[in-house]
């Protein structure tokens, strides 16, 4: 089977990261292996909780948790990214504990690591 | 676990200071090199002014970046290549603020590049 | 080894477009998606189209129709016009994929 990683680079409310989306939700439909989506530089604006996007508008986030439930895919946030824009976990106080208070739970907060980790499984790597 | 190396370029597109790019790629280019893959640093277009010498970042209030890339040595990172015709149209010169670089006309260049299994543009 | 060429601005105000041609060689795909498409006017375009016996050049459909983007009047072997699963498939028959945006 081959496999793909993708590294998405641009925010929830572009029209490039609906091209992202399609492209991915394609690929899994032609039988490709999607192993994980790495978001890095404003793509990790994708993984807030906060976000609200009009009704009306196309809604990136409902995709990303839908791509992220029906097929298992792994969405991977820079960690470094995630905090320079405002995005965190925390470690409870009383349990030890991290939580992620603003990131949606359909995402993973991740190091560079496992951009690199990706990189070295995957058949092709795209950048979107 | 990291089963196997790739050949990884990160082709530098952008001038170091307005926007992250230069900074976001140096970080991914560390992290592969840590990670001990064959990673190569390509410079190209407004990309070659990341490696221009005498920058005051602190000028602009800015984190000077730059001088991490005396690292690259230390980081397994061992080409790094840039575009003569890059240099050229920018009326710059090949005395850059770090070592062991590798000027490559623009054919050379592209072949190179083509030599990558990964190539991540910032 | 071949590059799959992703386009995705307008080189009316970008230089990818320029720095992509730079790096083309024989046997490499070229598409042309997002506001890539609209390049298609662009004087770029003659150089891209100069190579077509050496490259194919593509232009994702949905993305050139949502511009108002006609392509009909360049001839097929120079410019196809594909689908997104047929991107995913380009993407495979290349050995590395370059992202200019």
């Amino acid at each position: 089977m081959q496999t793909l990683a993708v590294m998405v680079t641009t925010p929830p409310h572009s029209n490039l990261t609906t091209t992202a989306i399609d492209y991915i939700e394609c690929a899994i439909q032609k039988g490709i292996k999607v192993i994980g989506v790495f978001f890095y530089q404003d793509g990790v604006l994708n993984a807030s909780s906060y976000l609200s996007l009009p009704n009306d508008e196309y809604q990136s986030i409902k995709q990303w948790q839908r791509l992220n439930k029906e097929y298992d895919l792994p969405l991977h946030i820079c960690v470094t990214a995630g905090e320079k824009r405002g995005l965190t976990d925390e470690i409870d106080d009383q349990t030890g504990k991290k939580t992620q208070t603003n990131i949606n739970d359909a995402f993973i907060l991740s190091g560079l690591g496992e951009l690199v980790e990706l990189s070295s499984k995957a058949d092709r790597v795209v950048q979107l | 676990m990291i089963n196997k190396k790739q050949s990884i370029a990160i082709l530098n597109s952008t001038a170091p200071f307005a926007s992250t790019n230069g900074k976001d790629a140096l970080d991914l280019a560390l992290i592969f090199g840590s990670y001990e893959q064959n990673t190569s640093l390509f410079f190209q277009g407004d990309g070659v002014y990341q490696l221009v010498k005498k920058q005051s970042p602190d000028k602009i209030s800015t984190k000077d970046y730059l001088k991490t890339f005396a690292a690259f040595e230390f980081y397994d990172i061992k080409h790094i290549y840039v575009c003569a015709a890059s240099l050229d149209q920018r009326a710059l010169s090949d005395d850059f603020h770090i070592d062991n670089v590798t000027v490559l006309t623009t054919s050379e260049f592209s072949k190179e590049l083509h030599a990558r299994k990964i190539i991540l543009r910032f | 080894m071949t590059i799959l060429h992703l386009i995705r601005s307008s080189a009316f105000s970008s230089n990818d477009l320029k720095q992509c041609i730079s790096n083309i060689e024989h046997y490499d795909n070229v598409v042309l998606l997002d506001d890539g498409c609209y390049n298609i006017n662009h004087p770029l375009m003659k150089q891209l189209q100069d190579k077509s016996s050496m490259i194919n050049l593509y232009i994702v459909k949905d993305h050139a129709q949502a511009r108002a983007v006609n392509f009909d009047d360049i001839s097929k072997e120079v410019l196809n016009s594909i689908t997104m699963t047929e991107l995913v498939a380009l993407t495979f028959s290349n050995d590395s994929v370059v992202t200019w945006q």
